[in-house]
């Protein structure tokens, strides 16, 4: 109605209102009224009041001026007033503390259930109360309070309410209300059963009251301190309490029952803002300083679990422990620490069963075989590790990738640890390639492959096995041995991908030799059908080999002597080879080949597959009447085959299984003065036997220092090309930066050594390829 | 006699007897009277939906009930506002009671 527009002068005078008489007689009378008036409301008796009435009295006050005497007035019936009902009505509700403590608990329960409910019910009336107060009073709030800057009436109300009855001075009501409070929860938490609305009502009613100093509610101030310290106290004991009696997967149960428990508490009937600051404490208290200790309890830690494939307690606790910083760090490490303990146990099984192996030295054969079968049960070993981790990484650790690393680093390191890791793998491949993979199917094969590969990444030393796999992969193609070219295809196809195409060039190379023979044979038979003049007494069959691509020492070509016929076919072969291509050379290489012998026993006629050397052994029985015997010197100078290698073939020729000579004296061991003599007495089932030619082995000592040896020269080179093309590149480089960079280039193949590094470089100084820098001691030129 | 507080009228009585008989929502407009109905105790007034003015005049009170209406009428209006006039002789009365009844 104060729509602004005082009228223009017009005619008709203006009234003046109505003067009141501002006597004082007429305040106090005014303000007796509205006294008793809120007495009565007080008590319930406000339907007895006019409130247009005290309206209007409060009004006439404020306009008089009498504003502050009205407020100060009201502040005291009310302080009064509730002064009265701390006496009346709290502290008769207080609960009494019992004799003994198990009765006082109970005697507290409902003792102060009471007391919050005698408090609950009070705090209700004042409110109510002070709203009809406010009510009536609203002018003076909105004229007086605002001017003199004192609370509102219902603030006000708020506050009185606060220092008469919370924290009076006069009673302890807040040490019991709180005392109460804390006992109410202690309660709940040693799972009895309390009134959650009282709790309830009396946390509102804090969380209503505000500290003017503090600016927060005294809910903040005064009650949530002392909650959260007891309650820090409360778990500190239980911790305790609880790791010395349950065992981990129990101990995590009841850890996250209580971290439930809390966040139902608050959110029934605490207030929001102490959610994150209890489920802290909890957190502090039962998971982050009991961590090595649940990850370490005997027969129920984190390693149990881990044996045990204890899916769900390991996932349990790795969202428990996921919530304390500490947590995972503990779990990654106590996890790593196991994997390299059973990578050790793995590792040493494998030197423990070698150990008994070269105790027997001399049955080459026996432990060649038990060797490759160590190989690959070690790798079989370290395939289930891996398969069981992954398990648990997925079903348990929920794939974090963290986790996964650190797996990775602890898989690394005990592979590195063994220096055997790349032969074995190599041989692992060999022999499912050779045999393993018959009956699988497609999807299988490849399975199997791709583990074998996820070990490979896991090797640091990639030239050794590169060297490796191809001394088995030749062996395999020449032998005829390989299960399926489409497997071995696949894995050099995932070999690429892995290293790149320099690894597997040679590989691919000597795949294709392999092609191409086939086809110059065929295109050898139809020679010889053409030709019709030389033909051979026997099938000739060769596989031309590009010594570049293929493992073996082909230029110290082992010495045989063929018997006539036998060179006179390889004779033929080579003119029609070298007419076709010319610039090449070609050398025999007797230690590799095989042959088919028709042989005529008393009893009758067998088909016997051996190798090139026995070949020409028993050719050299040919002319002999069969009871002369020739001697091992005779044999040895006829045939000219090297010494270990003779005495390999006369074992398997006349001490294994199939006895095609008796040698004389008996006895497994080749000694100088042995005679052989052609077994015609020799029967069997089969028509066609095979003698066995030693397969692929694990090698010996000195076979494994000569290919390490191979492999530190080619490391030599590899290093000195590297650092030769990047010197090339920058044309002066700092010694330090010139190291990081070689090893980067090398990473995939293998960890150089800086020291070797340091070497190499200096070789090329002397070879004049680099120079030191005049002024600098360390940085290098390129000289081109 | 519980009286069923949400009738539809309310009754202001002037200092000088007159009777203003109104609808409840629109007397609602005026901040004091609103609180006389809708207090949670249970005063005098809201029980019997009536309200003594022994301050305001019959002339000022009257001048009140129309202003209620008119804004009732073109609160939130988009078309013409018509001015709501006044007469100068009870201007400062009224403005008084504009005050005492915040409205």
């Amino acid at each position: 109605m104060n729509n602004g527009r005082k009228p223009t002068q017009q005619k008709g005078k203006i009234k003046p209102p109505k003067k009141s008489n501002a006597a004082d007689s007429q305040f106090s009378d005014n303000w007796d009224r509205l006294a008793q008036a809120i007495r009565e409301i007080h008590r319930k008796n406000a339907s007895i009041l006019s409130f247009e009435e005290l309206y209007r009295n409060a009004y006439n006050m404020v306009l008089h001026k009498n504003g502050d005497k009205l407020y100060n007035g009201v502040r005291e019936v009310i302080t009064q007033h509730l002064e009265e009902v701390a006496k009346d009505q709290v502290v008769p509700a207080f609960p009494v503390s019992g004799a003994s403590s198990s009765q006082a608990n109970s005697a507290n329960g409902a003792g102060g259930a009471n007391f919050l409910k005698v408090l609950k019910s009070v705090w209700e009336d004042h409110t109510t109360c002070m709203l009809m107060i406010r009510d009536i009073l609203m002018y003076m709030d909105r004229v007086y309070a605002k001017s003199a800057n004192v609370p509102l009436v219902y603030e006000l109300g708020l506050e009185l309410f606060r220092d008469t009855i919370v924290r009076s001075t006069i009673y302890p009501i807040q040490n019991h209300l709180l005392d109460v409070l804390l006992n109410q929860i202690l309660l709940e938490r040693e799972n009895e059963i309390i009134d959650r609305s009282n709790i309830k009502a009396s946390m509102d009613m804090l969380l209503e009251l505000t500290d003017t100093s503090a600016k927060d509610s005294v809910y903040a101030t005064d009650f949530e301190g002392r909650f959260l310290e007891t309650s820090a106290e409360y778990y500190r004991v239980e911790g305790q309490m609880l790791v010395g009696e349950c065992d981990a997967p129990e101990y995590m149960k009841k850890v996250e029952k209580r971290l439930n428990e809390e966040e139902q508490r608050v959110r029934h009937y605490l207030s929001q803002t102490t959610e994150p600051k209890i489920r802290s404490i909890v957190e502090e208290e039962l998971i982050s300083k009991h961590l090595k200790t649940v990850i370490e309890m005997e027969n129920s830690g984190l390693i149990p679990m881990l044996r045990n494939e204890k899916m769900d307690d390991l996932g349990r606790m790795y969202k428990l422990f996921g919530r304390v910083i500490k947590g995972h760090e503990e779990m990654k490490t106590a996890i790593s620490n196991y994997i390299r303990e059973l990578g050790k146990d793995i590792n040493e099984t494998v030197s423990n069963s070698a150990t008994t192996a070269t105790a027997g030295e001399s049955h080459t054969t026996g432990d060649r075989q038990t060797g490759t079968s160590v190989a690959i049960r070690w790798v079989q070993d370290v395939l289930d590790l891996k398969d069981k981790f992954d398990k648990v990484q997925n079903l348990a650790l929920s794939n974090d990738k963290a986790f996964q690393t650190a797996f990775n680093e602890a898989f690394e390191f005990f592979i590195n640890k063994n220096l055997k890791s790349p032969e074995f793998i190599s041989l692992f491949i060999d022999d499912n390639l050779k045999k393993g993979l018959k009956g699988k199917t497609e999807e299988e094969v490849d399975n199997v492959l791709d583990k074998t590969i996820t070990l490979f990444r896991f090797i640091g030393e990639k030239d050794v096995f590169e060297r490796y796999y191809k001394q088995h992969l030749a062996k395999r193609l020449l032998l005829g041995r390989s299960v399926s070219d489409d497997a071995e295809r696949g894995m050099i196809g995932k070999l690429k991908i892995e290293c790149g195409y320099q690894f597997t060039t040679k590989l691919e190379g000597m795949f294709n030799d392999m092609r191409i023979s086939t086809d110059t044979m065929t295109d050898f038979k139809d020679y010889l059908e053409k030709s019709a003049l030389e033909r051979p007494k026997l099938d000739l069959s060769v596989t031309v080999l590009t010594s570049t691509f293929w493992p073996m020492n082909l230029s110290a070509s082992p010495r045989c002597n063929f018997p006539a016929e036998i060179t006179k076919a390889c004779d033929t072969f080579q003119r029609f080879y070298l007419a076709r291509h010319s610039g090449r050379r070609l050398t025999w290489q007797s230690n590799m080949g095989s042959a088919d012998i028709r042989a005529t026993f008393n009893a009758r006629k067998h088909d016997i597959n051996v190798s090139t050397y026995q070949m020409v052994i028993l050719l050299m029985f040919n002319d002999l009447p069969p009871s002369q015997s020739l001697s091992y010197e005779t044999i040895k100078g006829e045939s000219d085959i090297p010494e270990a290698d003779l005495k390999r073939n006369l074992q398997s020729l006349a001490c294994a299984k199939y006895k095609i000579l008796v040698k004389e004296p008996k006895g497994k061991e080749i000694e100088p003065g042995d005679k052989f003599y052609f077994n015609s007495d020799f029967t069997c089932q089969l028509q066609r036997i095979k003698i066995q030619t030693v397969a692929s082995k694990v090698e010996t000592e000195g076979e494994r220092k000569d290919t390490r040896e191979k492999v530190e020269e080619a490391r030599k080179h590899q290093t000195e090309a590297a650092i030769v093309r990047i010197m090339k590149d920058r044309k002066t480089m700092d010694h330090n930066l010139l190291i990081a960079e070689v090893t980067k280039q090398l990473q995939p193949r293998f960890v150089p050594n800086p020291a070797m590094i340091k070497k190499r470089i200096e070789a090329l100084i002397e070879r004049e390829y680099l120079e030191r820098a005049p002024g600098d001691r360390r940085v290098y030129n390129y000289l081109a | 006699m519980s009286k069923n507080t949400s009738s539809e009228y309310v009754k202001l009585i002037s200092s000088d007897k007159f009777e203003f008989i109104i609808k409840r929502d629109i007397a609602l407009f005026s901040g004091t009277i609103k609180n006389m109905l809708s207090s949670p105790g249970q005063f005098m007034e809201s029980e019997q939906n009536t309200i003594h003015f022994r301050d305001i005049k019959a002339v000022i009170l009257e001048k009140v009930c129309q202003y209620l209406y008119y804004k009732d009428r073109y609160n939130n209006s988009t078309s013409e506002i018509p001015q709501f006039n006044i007469d100068p002789t009870i201007a400062l009365e009224l403005l008084m009671a504009a005050d005492f009844l915040d409205c």
